[in-house]
């Protein structure tokens, strides 16, 4: 990270949904989505964020684009001069300019197109509310959209329902490219596909970051698939990061019991290499009703008196590695992420 | 050892307003006793549809129009597909010796009964016992599959629990009646990793201690490695490999099998390195390609050959085999030795 500028930085946010009863709408608590999030996307990054559902990672996302109204922190995105501009406070109408620079790719690509509208005018729309080209210029460009993600120029003029999942995927990814944006937040965006239909997709990501340098926020829940595109990784648990590392040392090397856990309930791709995983006992915490101290103490297999009371802070225990557990870098986790052999 | 179930040259037709739908043609394939069959695929390649068709719940349109599923159950041999569909022997086998979960523990469980309810319903119907007796079963049944506090879970409706508390109600329901066959249907596949991972090991535990043969269904290559015994590739509506799991990881011979195997994304391993991707699409159903079905996508695709002939089952080894021509002694001269080093 010390290499590149940063492009996106998260501080400290928070997102807390009220959660309101009976007729005069009171609000009898608060849903705490996201608990303070910060988080650091560089120039040209890809960075991961994981965890399973209901931990708030979409949340971040929508919190990122404005579709929510963050409740504390911010959220700053830099200009090519290292300006800032703080996405999270500022008014709805001056958010404009900066709308282009944040696009969105979702997971499901049946229900993100609109089904009365042609590629042209999908691909085209953005392009036209920017006032940034019309005509045969928007054409070309649509067209050139379409071939840099692998779909036939003149099937323009078709509509999405004439389309496979994969395909319709591709036309997301045209969308969200068309106003050359600096940063693509990539939501689960091969989890509904068929497994032969995802490495393609992966693939076309990749080559479009190599090529045009784009910045990517990866959220998904399929590890195996973040570690394939990501240089750094975030894990989210029940509103909070948990722990970030670079993805060649976040699964093989973990701080976090969570992300140690997390990791041995991948299952392996070989049959002769047969784990049962100590599966994490229970279920995710309530966001609505979070434990005390750490996040995780009730399903963590280290937890003691400390952790039941004091929340742990983000600590930095190795070069760009981080993780918010009172014992980070003292456990031995390898039994969780290196399961033993048996036939 | 004598096979519990036998699935014999089946095909499962759904005639549609645009055209007929070939969703299973001529699949084959047996369980035996307490062994895990996988039967994996892509979506539209018929596995759901084969499932639901041993259980004799195709839906509409959907007609068995040919083959037979024999099920052995106390020495007697029946032709569940020569059953009357609502009639009264397929419905004392479904639920009782063969048992099904889903995917989706939501759509499955009756949103207006308590789970307690609706598990010992399944009970009563089979084995003729009264409330009290039932009631006692459920509470056992829902202690093994781990199931935190049973005597409360049992008085909540489904939209009070979790999806991994969902899908243990589920299993529940289906081992309430100590079934031979359990049929699961992607159970795991709506479940995050660490929920899959306890769905999982409980499945295996139960399998060993009641001697029950599961068939899975399932897309996930990964869980079928460390779950099956055998493996049964589908693609669009056949079994195009069929082999041993170890088998299947290290020796795959079906073009559309490697091809699989190669285009998962694995932890550590492929970090850097592209990802061997499978061209096109999933063909239409309403317009299956010509030939062999996996040819237009396919890595050794042999011009002449695989757009024109249908490919036989070749017996690979006495346990292994595949449909491909590749395989075929009929073209071993027609074929370059290229195509084999895919």
């Amino acid at each position: 990270m010390s290499a590149t500028k940063p492009l996106l930085e998260i501080k400290n946010l928070k997102m807390h949904f009220p959660i309101k009863r009976g007729i005069m709408g009171r609000t009898v608590g608060h849903v705490k989505a996201v608990d303070d999030v910060s988080l650091t996307i560089g120039e040209g990054e890809v960075v991961g964020l994981v965890g399973e559902s209901g931990c708030g990672k979409s949340t971040v996302s929508r919190c990122i684009v404005r579709a929510y109204k963050p409740t504390a922190g911010q959220i700053l995105l830099y200009d090519a001069h290292g300006q800032a501009v703080d996405l999270a406070s500022i008014p709805e109408p001056d958010l404009q300019p900066y709308r282009r620079d944040i696009q969105m790719i979702f997971q499901d690509p049946f229900s993100s197109l609109n089904p009365r509208m042609t590629l042209r005018q999908i691909i085209g729309e953005p392009m036209r509310n920017y006032k940034i080209c019309r005509g045969k210029e928007l054409e070309d460009r649509v067209a050139y959209l379409l071939e840099s993600v692998g779909l036939r120029p003149e099937h323009m003029s078709r509509y999405p329902h004439a389309f496979s999942g994969g395909q319709r995927q591709r036309i997301g990814i045209a969308r969200a490219l068309a106003l050359n944006p600096r940063l693509i937040i990539c939501d689960e965006p091969v989890s509904a596909l068929d497994v032969s239909v995802q490495a393609q997709i992966l693939n076309l990501l990749r080559d479009l970051q190599a090529e045009f340098r784009y910045s990517y926020l990866f959220i998904a829940h399929d590890l195996s698939v973040v570690d394939y595109i990501c240089e750094r990784v975030a894990v989210m648990y029940v509103g909070k990061i948990v722990e970030t590392a670079d993805t060649a040392t976040i699964f093989t090397d973990p701080h976090h019991p969570y992300t140690a856990a997390l990791r041995s309930a991948i299952p392996r791709l070989n049959p002769r290499l047969r784990q049962l995983p100590v599966p994490l006992e229970g279920d995710v915490a309530d966001p609505a009703n979070t434990p005390s101290g750490c996040v995780f103490h009730p399903r963590c297999r280290f937890a003691e008196d400390r952790c039941r009371q004091d929340t742990p802070a983000m600590t930095a225990t190795a070069a760009r590695h981080h993780a918010r557990c009172h014992f980070a870098g003292q456990l031995d986790l390898s039994g969780h992420s290196q399961p033993a052999a048996t036939a | 050892m004598e096979p519990l179930l036998e699935v014999k040259h089946l095909k499962v037709h759904f005639a549609t307003d645009e055209g007929l739908i070939e969703a299973v043609r001529d699949v084959s394939f047996e369980i035996k006793r307490g062994e895990t069959v996988a039967i994996v695929g892509e979506s539209g390649c018929g596995k759901s549809v084969m499932a639901r068709a041993i259980l004799r719940i195709v839906p509409s349109p959907g007609r068995i129009v040919e083959g037979r599923v024999n099920f052995h159950r106390g020495g007697r041999n029946i032709d569940l597909t020569a059953l009357e569909e609502k009639g009264p022997e397929i419905r004392a086998i479904r639920g009782a010796d063969i048992a099904m979960i889903f995917q989706e523990p939501m759509a499955t469980f009756s949103p207006v009964h308590t789970i307690g309810n609706q598990i010992n319903e399944a009970i009563i119907l089979h084995q003729g016992i009264d409330q009290a007796g039932a009631t006692a079963q459920t509470l056992d049944i829902l202690n093994r599959v781990g199931m935190p506090r049973p005597s409360r879970i049992i008085h909540r409706y489904p939209h009070q629990l979790s999806g991994g508390m969902l899908q243990r109600a589920m299993i529940a329901m289906a081992l309430s009646c100590r079934p031979q066959l359990l049929i699961a249907d992607e159970p795991t596949t709506a479940l995050d990793v660490t929920t899959q991972a306890q769905i999982l090991r409980l499945l295996f535990d139960l399998q060993r201690e009641l001697n029950m043969a599961i068939l899975f269904i399932t897309h996930d290559l990964s869980v079928v490695s460390q779950f099956a015994d055998r493996v049964e590739v589908m693609y669009l509506g056949e079994v195009v490999e069929s082999t041993d799991v170890i088998t299947l990881f290290e020796d795959p011979k079906h073009p559309y099998t490697k091809a699989l195997l190669n285009s998962i994304p694995q932890t550590g391993a492929g970090r850097g390195q592209r990802l061997q991707s499978i061209a096109g699409a999933i063909p239409n159903p309403l317009h299956r390609p010509s030939g062999c079905l996996f040819h237009p996508r396919c890595d050794s695709f042999q011009p002449g050959i695989c757009d024109q002939v249908s490919p036989k089952e070749i017996n690979i080894d006495s346990d292994h085999r595949a449909r491909c021509i590749l395989y075929d002694q009929q073209y071993s001269d027609k074929v370059s030795s290229a195509a084999f080093d895919r």
